[in-house]
């Protein structure tokens, strides 16, 4: 098989993207092992598929009574590495970020998607007529003589 | 120095003359299913938005931000379509051994990989705001991405992987049709932050549900659209392919 360098740039492309959620989820981890309390229901009809771990301040007035207990309490935070200081509190530094950053980014990057292909598809169809037409024009060369 | 004569027994060989060089041209009927496709994604896309941001009601938990809701879960269907063609399409291919099956698993993985991105994406960004991180390592999430990585590894088979990588990522596009089973009721399985099937159970807004649909409507038009542009770029490279080998045949020198 021959290799394609368009292949390769788009096989690249798509594993550097790749690895943006995983760069971007390190730093969270150990945090997000004492956030994440599975089993959170959401408010029935009004609930469109979101996640079930909502905001430290909506969780109170959503939840159900008898939901999970809040991950603090189930599970003491592990100590801070020497070095680092200790957040003080679940979703401290994330409580208050602006949503409409990363809508805009999550359409937008949908498109760009979209976009970054079509033009990918383009080169490669463009590129492998330009070899066709080379090919057929030296075949038919060779033919004639 | 002559162009090798077809026999009966070998496929007929592609006209050489320049003029069709890149192949014949599509039918008028494809043409026009394939621009309604595109018409149809963009009316319906930008309908989709215009009823996702301004017609469906604000999520009463995580407020603005599960607006994202309305495009990550059509990619992630889309994904899985491509995904469940692919499969089959490879199915066939080992079956038959037929290069249109080939062509068309190809197509549709490289493409289930794309929705794929967009699904991983798009997800951390609205997890980001809704959980306080952007991953965990929820069954759902940890899925999918084994998904794509293994819709990628098909894609690199059969980029680098020389004779035998058909057949070879035929067998990993099944490997990952058996994954979306796993994938869509892990939710209800191992329950983990991954918000449930609302959709499946009904619990949407009505006007929530509708946006989705248009949506979901929308991308399968540009899937269908997107999916066209591929096949024809896998046809024109396999009549390259072919053109290749009747230059080997013919001794042709290298220019």
């Amino acid at each position: 098989m021959k290799l394609r360098p368009v292949s390769l740039a788009t096989s690249l492309g798509a594993l550097s993207l790749l690895c943006v959620p995983l760069l971007t989820a390190t730093p969270f981890l150990a945090f997000a092992d004492d956030y994440g309390a599975p089993g959170v229901a959401t408010p029935g009809e009004a609930s469109a598929g979101g996640p079930t771990v909502p905001d430290a301040e909506p969780v109170a007035e959503a939840a159900p009574a008898e939901a999970a207990p809040p991950a603090a309490e189930a599970k003491a935070p592990p100590e801070p590495p020497p070095g680092f200081e200790a957040v003080t509190g679940p979703g401290a530094a994330q409580a208050d970020v602006d949503p409409i950053p990363l809508v805009i980014v999550a359409y937008l990057f949908i498109w760009a998607m979209v976009l970054v292909y079509l033009v990918l598809l383009w080169r490669r169809q463009s590129r492998v007529n330009e070899e066709i037409q080379s090919l057929a024009q030296r075949l038919e060369r060779a033919a004639g003589e | 120095m002559t162009v090798p004569e077809q026999t009966a027994d070998t496929p007929a060989a592609p006209p050489v003359t320049p003029s069709a060089g890149a192949g014949p041209a599509p039918s008028p009927v494809k043409q026009i299913l394939f621009f309604g496709a595109v018409a149809a994604a963009m009316l319906l896309l930008t309908y989709g938005v215009y009823l996702s941001f301004f017609v469906a009601p604000t999520e009463m938990v995580m407020g603005f931000v599960q607006k994202i809701f309305y495009f990550h879960v059509p990619a992630a269907w889309i994904m899985f379509l491509a995904v469940f063609i692919g499969a089959g399409a490879s199915i066939s291919f080992l079956a038959t051994k037929s290069d249109r099956a080939d062509r068309l698993a190809h197509s549709c993985i490289e493409l289930g990989a794309l929705f794929g991105i967009m699904v991983l994406v798009t997800g951390p960004l609205w997890g980001y705001k809704a959980w306080g991180t952007p991953w965990v390592w929820d069954v759902r999430l940890t899925s999918s991405l084994l998904l794509e990585l293994v819709l990628l590894a098909y894609l690199l088979v059969r980029a680098f992987a020389g004779p035998g990588a058909r057949s070879l990522a035929a067998g990993l596009a099944i490997f990952g049709v058996v994954q979306i089973p796993l994938i869509y009721y892990s939710v209800d399985i191992w329950r983990g932050t991954h918000p449930p099937r609302l959709v499946a159970e009904g619990g949407l807004h009505a006007d929530m549900r509708t946006a989705l649909y248009v949506c979901f409507f929308g991308f399968a038009f540009l899937f269908s659209a997107l999916l066209a542009a591929r096949l024809s770029v896998g046809r024109a490279a396999a009549r390259l392919d072919e053109l290749h080998l009747l230059a080997e045949e013919a001794d042709l020198p290298e220019p």
